[in-house]
């Protein structure tokens, strides 16, 4: 069983990784790469969670057996 | 991006997409481009030695996942990765040879099944970083810098990336990404199998995470061999995190290696456009805007 804590985390383990390497292709400067990291981390996590309460609210109106 | 590009004269680019185009056709024959015949029966002895030794390790049953392309009936093309980096090999198997599974056998009936699937994928994600080495000998060979010169040519950096994600920023001299390239994929690839109880690694249960994961190099070739015995025997919690992280390990260590090869390329370029080849010890890092101010024209002949 998954508990959405641990859901959450690894939204942010592998947002974080996608964030630094996307930045380190972009950027050959540390502090740059770091900055970028973070933006870039930041962005794909909370597009990822918008994307996931959209559904949530789209399957609680409509697509339950009840709504 | 604050750098500014340069790039290789019109003519020694075409001669690099011509070595990437003859290392398609025959993984090795692009080096014979670069003035590099020995390296070229390397790499050609190496690719088709693992990959038919890998066909032969599991009764070619690789070649279930692969479809042929015959257009009119003429095989043009057997699309299977990762073993199509390693084209006329694999054009050839899928052609001439049958999988075992045909002969009404299984792939359970071989027991080095997943040291053949290991050396025939890596053989194809082998001729592919082939080709760019190929490129990169080129690049090196007609651009050579009058002073100083780099440690490694952009395919070395690249290829060194494969071995070990890092490893090619680590040779230009950029050591902060080096760390960076191999913590975070490495650190992500770990984590993926320890979230799939270290039995992500079966090709066929799941080809196509199993394709993405071979592209992390040696270590994911090496580790799917050592963990064969694990398989799933329940659905993990968070295994399908696992095989993400796995195989995004993977595609980003090709990422890390485009990045190896362009840097090298830049540093290269810099070194061979230096107006003055007393200036100094070659250094490596950004750009600066001047450095692609027009210098002496580089030399013509190969080394």
């Amino acid at each position: 069983m998954t508990t959405l804590a641990v859901q959450l985390l690894l939204l942010l383990v592998f947002s974080a990784v996608l964030g630094g390497i996307a930045s380190a292709y972009r950027d050959d400067d540390r502090r740059a790469i770091l900055r970028g990291t973070v933006r870039r981390g930041l962005t794909f996590a909370l597009a990822v969670a918008t994307l996931a309460v959209a559904s949530w609210v789209v399957d609680l109106l409509f697509l339950r057996p009840d709504s | 991006m604050t750098t500014t590009e340069l790039r290789p004269l019109p003519d020694t680019s075409t001669r690099m997409v011509q070595a990437i185009l003859l290392s398609f056709l025959c993984p090795g024959a692009g080096h014979l481009r670069a003035g590099r015949p020995l390296q070229g029966l390397f790499w050609c002895l190496l690719v088709q030695g693992m990959f038919f030794t890998g066909l032969h390790l599991v009764g070619n049953a690789q070649l279930d996942w692969g479809t042929a392309v015959a257009p009119g009936g003429r095989p043009l093309l057997f699309l299977l990765i990762p073993e199509l980096g390693n084209f006329p090999g694999t054009w050839f198997a899928g052609l001439f040879l049958q999988s075992a599974e045909a002969g009404g056998r299984y792939p359970e009936f071989f027991p080095h099944r997943d040291l053949g699937y290991a050396l025939s994928g890596a053989a194809g994600i082998l001729a592919a970083f082939a080709a760019a080495h190929a490129a990169g000998a080129v690049l090196a060979a007609r651009e050579r810098p009058a002073g100083p010169v780099p440690q490694v040519h952009p395919g070395s950096a690249a290829l060194l990336t494969l071995l070990l994600p890092g490893l090619g920023h680590w040779r230009t001299g950029r050591r902060f990404k080096a760390l960076w390239f191999g913590g975070l994929i490495l650190g992500l690839f770990v984590l993926g199998l320890a979230l799939g109880d270290f039995a992500d690694l079966e090709r066929q249960r799941h080809p196509y995470y199993w394709t993405g994961q071979m592209f992390l190099g040696p270590v994911a070739w090496i580790l799917t061999v050592l963990l064969a015995d694990l398989r799933f025997t329940r659905v993990l919690p968070y295994q399908d995190a696992g095989l993400l992280f796995t195989t995004a390990a993977g595609l980003f260590t090709v990422i890390a290696a485009l990045d190896a090869w362009h840097r090298a390329e830049q540093d290269w370029l810099r070194a061979a456009r230096r107006p003055d080849p007393e200036a100094g010890a070659w250094e490596p890092g950004p750009d600066e805007p001047d450095s692609a101010a027009p210098a002496a024209p580089p030399g013509e002949e190969a080394p």
